[in-house]
């Protein structure tokens, strides 16, 4: 049977931890409101340039080819793995990971490259014995574009000097600030985009394969952003929500324990008076 | 006169600008180009270079337009691009400071510096210092 000392000090210890959980909480709900916003203020631009993209897909010529739409037989798949650099964030890091080992499945180590964008994932897959070819971290919940064009250019010289045959980003889709599921999306090769005839010719300046061979890069780099931006309100979002149980579970601590103590305090009270009672009884 | 043409210029972050215009002078990767109001559908592959707009009431503006695409249809011009600055919000002194940056790193010719790098960065200084005098 604890003392009442140690329950006073456990409450006293449950009530810091419970005001930590709940700053916690603050931040990121706060955090969480720009980043949602940021993520939505990507949409017009990745719209528009998918729908220039496919106005360019009904004009292309029979045999132009890019090297980033070629499609070879998958030998080697490189993953991007999305994911956090701080923890506390409830399971969101380690569904990414099991989301992520499901995807390699019982593919051999030559078959596969993980790339990292995020202390977590890197931390995650070492520990369960996965070789990260190669780490980027330091931005999770406030993503810049230079950062997914930094990804970009890491994966771009693997896929066109044929060290993997396909690219494939692992990252959290963010629903609402408590469902967040992860989701694999094929960068590379990028789809041929679907041909949208509206009955206009376009006329392109300077040519259509250039403007094609502009384009396919920024769609790359955009896709990327999108994910990155995503993954930042998904993280924010789990910290939330893990955040918030958490103060609320100390909340119940608190209750659990002040009763215990309040009990062992009035079972000494009552002690000490019939004690009292008991002496002053054996004087008469 | 012909009806003004819709402008909207969208980056990865926000829609930075949406105006009419009644005259568009932009520069694509290989050459100048102008639009009037109701132009045929075109797709425009956009060099890093400043974009004059008149608008209806006669007025020119100066945007500094960072490469990217521009899109005209049904006298709706779109324009995507990674940055555009209005010659308002350019810090003359930074571009001045990456001017002088890129120059010094193209002039020194060192074999670890990425020359390509170096003569975008001096492009988009240079056309931030050109843009800003519209103020």
């Amino acid at each position: 049977m604890a003392s009442a000392q140690d329950l006073r000090k456990r409450i006293k210890s449950v009530t810091n931890t419970q005001q930590i959980t709940k700053a916690m909480k603050m931040v990121a709900s706060a955090r969480l409101r720009r980043a949602q916003g940021k993520a939505e203020a990507t949409g017009p631009y990745a719209d528009k340039l998918g729908q220039i993209l496919r106005h360019i897909a009904s004009s292309i010529p029979e045999n132009f080819s890019s090297p980033l739409l070629e499609v070879r037989p998958v030998k080697r798949t490189c993953y991007v793995m999305i994911g956090a650099d701080k923890g506390l964030a409830g399971a969101f890091s380690t569904n990414l990971t099991k989301f992520v080992i499901e995807q390699i499945g019982t593919k051999t180590p030559d078959q596969y490259d993980i790339i990292t964008s995020g202390r977590k994932p890197r931390d995650c897959m070492k520990i369960r014995g996965y070789h990260v070819e190669k780490h980027f971290s330091g931005y999770s919940d406030k993503p810049g574009y230079e950062h997914a064009r930094a990804l970009i250019q890491e994966v771009i010289p693997r896929f066109l000097n044929g060290e993997v045959d396909e690219v494939i980003m692992v990252y959290t889709h963010f629903v609402n600030s408590m469902t967040q599921v992860a989701e694999a999306h094929q960068l590379l090769p990028i789809e041929t985009p679907q041909a949208e005839q509206d009955g206009q010719d376009y006329i392109f300046m300077p040519d259509v394969t250039t403007v094609c061979e502009q384009i396919l890069p920024k769609y790359l780099e955009i896709t990327m952003y999108n994910g990155l931006l995503q993954s930042a309100a998904s993280e924010l979002g789990a910290r939330m929500t893990a955040m918030t149980s958490a103060t609320d579970n100390a909340g119940e601590l608190i209750d659990k324990v002040g009763l215990e103590y309040n009990k062992l305090r009035q079972s000494s009270i009552t002690n000490e008076i019939s004690e009292i009672v008991g002496g002053a009884n054996a004087l008469q | 006169m012909a009806e003004p043409m819709t402008l909207q210029i969208i980056t990865p972050d926000e829609i930075a600008y949406t105006g009419e215009a009644s005259f568009l002078v932009g520069k694509a990767i290989d050459g100048e180009f102008g639009i009037l109001p109701n132009h045929a559908p075109m797709i425009v592959a956009l060099d890093i270079a400043p974009l004059r707009l008149d608008a209806p009431d006669g007025q020119k503006h100066y945007l500094a337009v960072f490469g990217g695409f521009c899109e005209i249809e049904h006298n709706q011009v779109s324009i995507v691009t990674l940055d555009c600055q209005l010659p308002d919000s350019i810090d003359v002194d930074r571009a001045q400071r990456a001017k002088q940056r890129a120059e010094e790193r193209l002039v020194s010719k060192s074999p670890d510096i990425d020359v390509e790098r170096a003569e975008h960065a001096l492009a988009r200084a240079l056309l931030r210092l050109h843009v800003a005098k519209y103020v």
